[in-house]
């Protein structure tokens, strides 16, 4: 202990741990503070560096809890098969882990199919990336991909699936990147109702639903209308999928509408997206407050 | 070109010094490890078909901070409970600090009551482990809510029936992992009377 300075020897051992702990604590609590004033939500270098050395861990542990959920399948599928005649069961279980395969591959090549013409029908350069870990904590809705800035993604760049729009790219990492869904209870973006063509505001609940804000009362909207990113936000490219409308708490007169949307992208199971380049982004500055006004030339 | 008996003598001396090199990690590197494995496996288990939904309201990290926690080590669970939260707040980007906040507060609490209050007991664990599951939702929806990172849409009630969720979670992961953990992590974190740390009574 001759190595810690004069004070803190005099103090009881409890009570240096006790002094240690409150520090960490106060580091945190002003860790919090500079966080959440500088509003940086998502990037920044050490979640990065988290991300990249997490990323083979998790590609390898994502692989092997789907290859273990597969085998599961598999097994269950199988057990049903044994109430069937002896005789023919194992022709039976070949046949069937056959059909199985197939139906696999025939799912695969669909969805693949489907992700190839939606990389053909999108803007150059689209990334398709893996989902291979989600966030873990009922507060958000966050995914993250097994694709980082060496194969394109960019920060806001925004997520989708053939079914629809999935998210935008919040964190990038050299080799892994983070996708705010647009389900996640801080995620917003500018909506349009497809037959209306009435503007709203879209925001996450950490729910499978979506809520769409300020829908004026006299629209009529009616279940099962399509939702588009309205492209207003700067963020989403106009007319992209978003969901449909699931139910509408009509409002009268002068109100609004509360208008909820079930998103069309599956966002519980996601399993490859396309990442689309972002949008075109301007970067306001303040503008210079104290420049005099030009004396008029006399 | 080495003599013939150098050749002989050095081989033997090499296989050796090669067995003689185990490695051997200390406790805080290996419940470190630890950590990180827990926090990648909860990013991956959330996306089990039907059953990952379940997932969201266990933390495993609360678990073994809590598991380190009922020992007398406070600095260690202090650590722990550090460690893992900042790993969790990096992961999810939000607030900077909030869940490393609260298990560093959980950590340290536990290991300084357990040393006037023996905690370390099967059913004692399960009760403490569910109070700190509650502490810890209120506690991080707290920080989100002053520092205005929680969705606008999130009512008190959303938080109570998380906390409630986060409870029944956490106290069935416990009930299964703390058994695992006895057997896999027991040694490593046991109390060591030879530790010479800053604060040997403390840690």
């Amino acid at each position: 202990m001759s190595g810690l300075p004069p004070p803190l020897q005099k103090l009881d051992p409890s009570r240096r741990v006790a002094l240690l702990v409150g520090s960490l604590l106060l580091a945190q609590f002003l860790l919090m503070s500079l966080h959440a004033r500088a509003r940086s939500l998502g990037q920044s270098l050490p979640r990065t560096t988290l991300i990249t050395l997490l990323q083979p861990i998790q590609t390898a542990t994502d692989a092997v809890v789907t290859a273990l959920v597969t085998v599961w399948r598999g097994y269950v599928d199988l057990r049903r098969v044994y109430v069937d005649n002896h005789r023919l069961r194992e022709e039976n279980d070949r046949l069937r882990l056959a059909l199985v395969e197939r139906e696999q591959e025939a799912l695969d090549g669909r969805r693949l199919r489907d992700m190839l013409a939606l990389k053909q029908s999108s803007p150059a350069p689209t990334v398709i990336a893996n989902v291979i870990g989600g966030d873990g904590t009922p507060w958000f809705r966050q995914v993250t991909l097994d694709k980082g800035s060496l194969d394109g993604v960019q920060l806001n760049a925004p997520v989708v699936t053939p079914q629809g729009l999935v998210g935008r790219v919040v964190a990038v990492g050299p080799t892994a990147s983070i996708v705010q869904t647009i389900a996640d209870g801080q995620a917003g973006l500018g909506a349009t109702l497809a037959v209306s063509r009435v503007n709203g505001e879209l925001r996450g609940q950490n729910q499978p639903l979506c809520r769409l804000d300020n829908v004026p009362g006299l629209t009529e909207v009616n279940n099962g209308e399509l939702v588009l990113t309205s492209g207003l936000d700067g963020v989403y490219p106009k007319g992209l999928i978003i969901g449909t409308v699931e139910t509408v708490d009509r409002a009268a007169g002068a109100g609004v509408h509360r208008i909820f949307v079930r998103p069309a992208a599956p966002l519980e199971r996601l399993e490859e997206v396309a990442v689309l380049p972002p949008m075109l982004r301007v970067t306001i500055t303040e503008s210079p407050r104290s420049l005099p006004p030009k004396s008029p030339a006399k | 070109m080495l003599p013939y008996y150098a050749m002989r003598q050095s081989v033997p001396q090499r296989r050796s010094s090669a067995q003689r090199l185990p490695l051997e990690l200390g406790a805080t590197a290996r419940i470190t490890l630890a950590l990180g494995l827990i926090v990648v496996l909860q990013s991956v288990l959330v996306r089990l078909p039907h059953i990952g939904f379940v997932f969201e309201y266990v933390d495993f990290v609360l678990i073994l901070t809590v598991f380190v926690g009922v020992q007398p080590t406070a600095l260690r669970a202090a650590l722990v409970g550090l460690t893992g939260g900042l790993l969790q707040d990096l992961l999810w980007g939000v607030l900077y600090g909030a869940s490393g906040f609260t298990k560093t507060l959980i950590g340290y609490l536990l290991a300084v009551t357990s040393m006037k209050f023996s905690l370390d007991s099967r059913i004692t664990r399960l009760l403490v482990l569910s109070l700190a599951s509650v502490v810890n939702t209120g506690l991080f929806a707290f920080f989100l809510y002053f520092f205005s990172s929680l969705s606008s849409e999130t009512t008190f009630r959303d938080v109570v029936r998380i906390g409630m969720l986060a409870l029944l979670g956490n106290s069935l992961a416990g009930l299964v992992l703390f058994p695992l953990g006895d057997r896999w992590l027991g040694k490593w974190i046991a109390v060591r009377s030879t530790d010479e740390p800053i604060a040997p009574r403390a840690f």
